[in-house]
């Protein structure tokens, strides 16, 4: 009886282990230097190009290694495109963390020229 | 006299006697202690067996999450990052080329960037925190194309992002390229 609770135990353990283990990837760009005061922000993008869901979690990383902006997991429908942000003034990376291939999205962190909330400069995460 | 020697004779039989039942009860206790040994050793190798057969697969999960958990840096060290070519006007536009620890460690990173001849117009060495991005390797003051290079000095260029940029004084990083570890 004790030897079959033990291997009850031992099997839920390796199921919670599997489980939490599930594949998932870490997506880095470069660093892109910015000045908010000329009108310009790190935009930290990612679109999930699967056709089914995809659980992800942004961010933007100032050049100190704290964090600007953090998405939180979220869950993109197919082509939907979610983004993070530094402003302030100089230098920041994006990390992008998606559940499951790194295939699933296309990210990148663009230096946007607020007013015209246009990309001047990309760079895409791998 | 007689009676004496009658009763020590009893007396050493009744010894002998004593003596051969404590013997057989002895054998008796050994063969009963033995067999019980027998049955716990065989008990014991039967748990031993199943929590062997518990233990393994949960100290190798154990082992392999706190690996995850870590993630610790690659084995191997070294290697080297390059940019593709980008322009600068030497008046609104500079040169920058940036790198990123995105590791769990320090690394060391040489940055260099050739002017289009392969000349190595500036260099220098950079320690980043993990996490942090290193001061900039920029300047304003040259014409022409650029490619930027980033040579590992401590740590792997997996645990590195880097790029070049057109810097524009007013903007920021305009154009971009990203440097690409270079293929062994």
């Amino acid at each position: 009886m004790i030897t079959r609770n033990t291997m009850a135990s031992a099997l839920i353990a390796a199921t919670l282990f599997l489980a939490s283990s599930a594949p998932a990837a870490t997506l880095f760009t470069p660093p892109l230097s910015f000045q908010t005061w000329f009108g310009t922000e790190i935009v930290c993008k990612i679109t999930n190009v699967a056709d089914t869901e995809s659980k992800v979690r942004v961010r933007s990383i100032r050049q100190n290694g704290r964090t600007d902006d953090d998405s939180g997991a979220v869950v993109l429908r197919p082509h939907q495109t979610i983004e993070a942000a530094s402003s302030g003034s100089g230098r920041s990376y994006c990390r992008f963390d998606v559940q499951g291939d790194a295939d699933r999205v296309r990210a990148s962190a663009c230096t946007v020229d607020v007013p015209g909330q246009r990309c001047v400069g990309i760079v895409e995460a791998y | 006299m007689r009676t004496f020697l009658a009763h020590r004779a009893t007396e050493t039989r009744g010894v002998i006697w004593l003596g051969r039942i404590a013997s057989r009860f002895a054998r008796a206790l050994r063969t009963l202690r033995g067999e019980s040994a027998q049955r716990n050793a065989t008990e014991i190798r039967a748990r031993g067996l199943s929590r062997a057969w518990i233990a393994l697969p949960l100290r190798a999960a154990a082992v392999l999450a706190l690996v995850t958990w870590l993630n610790p840096a690659p084995a191997h060290a070294g290697g080297r990052a390059f940019t593709a070519p980008i322009s600068v006007d030497g008046e609104d536009s500079c040169l920058e080329c940036l790198v990123a620890n995105v590791g769990n460690r320090v690394v060391k990173v040489a940055i260099t960037a050739y002017d289009a001849n392969g000349v190595a117009d500036r260099s220098r060495i950079v320690q980043i925190d993990p996490r942090h991005t290193s001061s900039t390797l920029s300047f304003c003051d040259d014409v022409g194309n650029y490619t930027c290079a980033f040579k590992m000095e401590q740590g792997d260029v997996k645990e590195i992002r880097a790029g070049a940029c057109e810097f524009q004084v007013a903007l920021g990083c305009g154009a971009a390229v990203v440097a690409r570890p270079e293929v062994q």
